[in-house]
């Protein structure tokens, strides 16, 4: 949360570490990593989707 | 009339000097150690916080008249505590640790190229209402990256702080930072600008209710966010019996059912995503080799060879490159030892001197190339960013024994000194992890215990090839993995029972790589140097001088008459070196019967019941007992007690145990008791100094105590079930 992971909040995915787990993120041109048990619970949609 | 004589200094050269104290705050690896450093320069000392371990770094920067006392401080991410360093720097921020007194102006210090991340610190620290001056590093990183950030409009979103960009690798920025310094403390009339209004609201109102106490705004803002018992418990108190109640009432009027914390980052996101379009633009970043070469690094097959050969070399290094110095040490203390002896009369002051002092002073000292270079390595990870990379790396494998990644790195450097290796695990921020972290770090097999193994290893192995390997080096191979395995299993043991609890969740900022700057790196490491000689030497270096009287009192006076007497005989018949090397017999003897009933030698006698079992006669028993404090006297200990002397070259001490015997002639160091004995050197804690730094990083006397206990525990039964099963 403090690191910026919010509504609205526009991300990139650099990828994951050995199988994936944990993924490496790029927030607002910051990289910070994250588990996947700690993503599943943020929602995310691609921002193609969101312009259509 | 004379003259008034002179007193040499001119009127105008004497002024009042008066003090501003300044907190350095920022984020993480926003290089705000670096600056600091080329802040205050030279002029700077470590201290403590009382009651915590977290070091207290001051200096001071002299403008003009004014003296500026800056502190450095922990770097945070937000004012929320979560770790012992992040709760130090909101103590220190509200003026709530004895003998800081509550900074006079802040110096913010947050990365150019994230922004987006600073802003948070930024809002929370510019709400405060204290005079700020906020430096932007990594100016020459953005500018690379394409960001350009407008530093006037961000410092009038600050309320008027002044912003500069600057390199705090190279000094480019800090003429202008300085100047800042000296201004913004003479600004009072700083409006304090407010990011998240309702939040100021709720705490006005809540002020109203606690009015005659001297809790202040932002401390109540604190506790309506932070369930931090700390700051609640204070404004608890001033409300009175109805305390709970009316702080979840404000609580629940600002953010309805959800959790405060969420809600806040919630609310400063939502203007730092609205607020970052003006502050700074960020073109598409062309993508140099250099950026290519770090994506092909960071991909996980390459990130991992580099890790696990970094590592190797580590290793190599600790072990290789430190030999040649450890000599060094530990010749200068033998000589400065037998030069003790050869101009002092013999007796216990000549004794207590050299093999007290000097060689407790040695058995510290011995261990500083190991440390420096572990931790000059440890250093420059941290510098490069890459000790985040790391815990990023090992995270999948670490949290299937119950840890997490950021316990990867002081585990290793467990493998050269548990004292620095406990302490390095203040990074990780679950109290839960961190413990199972600080328990399995002593099981690492850490230099220590090298002279043991390597004694005993060449004593009792048989030099022989199986294979490609040599079968020595085989066993001391196997010695590493068993401590490590020990400690994986007491953390994944601690995890499932009385460490049980729900996996935290792991979020972490993977800085950029950048060049480290020589002079931090190297202030850093005088600082780890410093703090290991202050913590661990003065243990080790009192236990060595109990050791020591425990081995050399009470002297019996009929032994040394008998040494005397045989030692006067013995010239009557022999000459030249075969004379030299009886007398020298007759005193290692002599030294053996002395041991024998010391209190040390009595001790051993008297524990021996227990440790048969095992198949140690009191001679080990007594050597055991006296490495329990600290095991580097082992070696030594034995030397004496098998009469060979305690400075005895390890192949005639080896010979000299294989052919010890019971009193009914069997031999002591059969095969099994031998790799009993190396099991019980594995696994058991025999070190005072690391006792001690576990007693202050857990801040109870529990965790040491079960350690010592349950690794002792273990190394006995380990060597019980060898030696019998082996010896049937």
């Amino acid at each position: 949360m403090v690191l910026g992971l919010v509504e609205g909040a526009e991300l990139e995915c650099l990828g994951g570490s050995l199988g994936g787990d944990p993924m490496e993120l790029r927030i607002h041109g910051s990289a910070l990593s994250l588990r996947r048990a700690d993503a599943r619970r943020f929602r995310v949609t691609s921002t193609a989707e969101a312009e259509d | 009339m004379a003259e008034p004589a002179s007193i040499g200094i001119p009127l105008e050269n004497i002024t009042v000097s008066r003090s501003v104290s300044i907190a350095v705050v920022g984020n993480p690896n926003s290089g705000k150690s670096t600056l600091f450093n080329r802040v205050t320069g030279l002029n700077q000392r470590t201290a403590n916080y009382p009651g915590v371990t977290v070091e207290k770094r001051t200096g001071k920067l002299t403008l003009g008249s004014t003296v500026f006392d800056l502190i450095d401080l922990p770097g945070i991410y937000s004012l929320s505590p979560e770790s012992t360093d992040e709760r130090i720097v909101v103590d220190v921020l509200l003026g709530r640790v004895a003998g800081t007194p509550r900074p006079d102006a802040i110096l913010a210090v947050v990365d150019s190229t994230r922004l987006y991340q600073g802003l948070f610190l930024l809002q929370q620290l510019a709400e405060l209402g204290r005079p700020m001056v906020v430096a932007l590093t990594m100016a020459d990183a953005a500018a690379e990256q394409q960001i350009a950030i407008d530093c006037d409009a961000l410092g009038a979103e600050l309320g008027g702080a002044p912003v500069r960009q600057v390199v705090a690798t190279t000094g480019k920025g800090f003429s202008a930072l300085r100047s800042c310094i000296a201004e913004a403390v003479e600004r009072s009339d700083a409006e304090t600008p407010l990011f998240w209004p309702a939040l100021r609201r709720e705490a006005v109102a809540l002020e109203r209710e606690v009015r005659g106490s001297d809790v202040s705004l932002v401390d109540i803002e604190r506790a309506l966010i932070d369930d931090d018992p700390v700051g609640v418990e204070a404004i608890r108190r001033a409300l009175g019996p109805e305390g709970d109640r009316r702080i979840a009432a404000h609580r629940s009027a600002l953010c309805g059912d959800q959790p405060p914390l969420a809600v806040e980052s919630r609310k400063r996101y939502r203007w730092i995503t609205d607020a970052l379009p003006q502050l700074q633009s960020r073109a598409p970043a062309p993508l140099r080799w250099k950026r290519r070469i770090v994506d092909w690094i960071n991909r996980p097959y390459p990130a991992t060879i580099l890790f696990l050969g970094l590592m190797a070399t580590v290793f190599q290094a600790v072990f290789a490159w430190a030999t040649p110095m450890m000599d060094l040490i530990d010749a200068a203390a033998g000589g400065l030892g037998e030069w003790v002896f050869s101009t002092l009369p013999a007796g216990a002051l000549a004794s207590f001197l050299a093999d007290g002092v000097i060689a407790g002073v040695g058995s510290v000292v011995i261990f500083l190339p190991q440390i420096l270079i572990l931790f000059l390595f440890i250093i420059l990870m941290e510098d490069t960013g890459y000790l985040a990379r790391t815990a990023f790396l090992m995270d999948r494998a670490m949290r299937a024994v119950g840890l997490s990644g950021q316990s990867v790195v002081p585990l290793i450097s467990g493998f050269a000194c548990a004292v620095p290796s406990i302490m390095a695990t203040r990074v990780i921020p679950n109290r839960r992890d961190r413990i199972a972290t600080i328990m399995a770090t002593p099981f690492m097999t850490f230099s220590a215990r090298l002279p043991i193994y390597a004694l005993l290893i060449a004593a009792f192995v048989p030099n022989l090839t199986v294979g490609f390997a040599n079968l020595q080096g085989l066993v001391l191979f196997g010695l590493y993995l068993l401590g490590i395995v020990g400690g994986i299993a007491t953390a994944l043991l601690l995890r499932k029972s009385a460490l049980r609890g729900p996996k935290p969740s792991f979020v972490l900022a993977l800085p950029e790589f950048r060049m480290p700057n020589v002079r931090t790196v190297l202030m850093k490491l005088a600082d780890r140097a410093w703090i290991f000689l202050r913590r661990a030497g003065t243990v080790i270096f009192a236990v060595a001088v109990v050791v020591w009287a425990l081995a050399y009192f009470p002297r019996a006076e009929d032994i040394e008459s008998q040494r005397v007497q045989a030692q006067v005989e013995v010239q009557t018949v022999l000459e030249g070196e075969a004379l030299a090397a009886e007398i020298a017999r007759i005193d290692n003897e002599a030294a053996a019967a002395q041991l024998a009933q010391s209190w040390l030698g009595r001790m051993g006698q008297g524990v021996e019941p227990l440790f048969r079992p095992l198949g140690w006669d009191w001679r080990v028993s007594a050597a055991v007992i006296a490495g329990f404090p600290a095991r580097e006297v082992v070696v030594a200990v034995l030397g004496t007690i098998y009469a060979v002397g305690s400075e005895a070259d390890e192949s005639s001490l080896a010979e000299r145990l294989t052919t010890a015997t019971w009193p009914d002639g069997r031999t002591v160091f059969t095969l099994p008791m031998v790799l009993g004995l190396l099991l019980f050197y594995a696994w058991c804690l025999q070190c005072a100094a690391t006792l001690a730094v576990i007693k202050r990083e857990t801040n109870t006397w529990r965790w040491p105590l079960f350690a010592w206990g349950y690794m002792t525990a273990l190394g006995y039964v380990g060597a019980l079930l060898i030696y019998q099963i082996g010896s049937t």
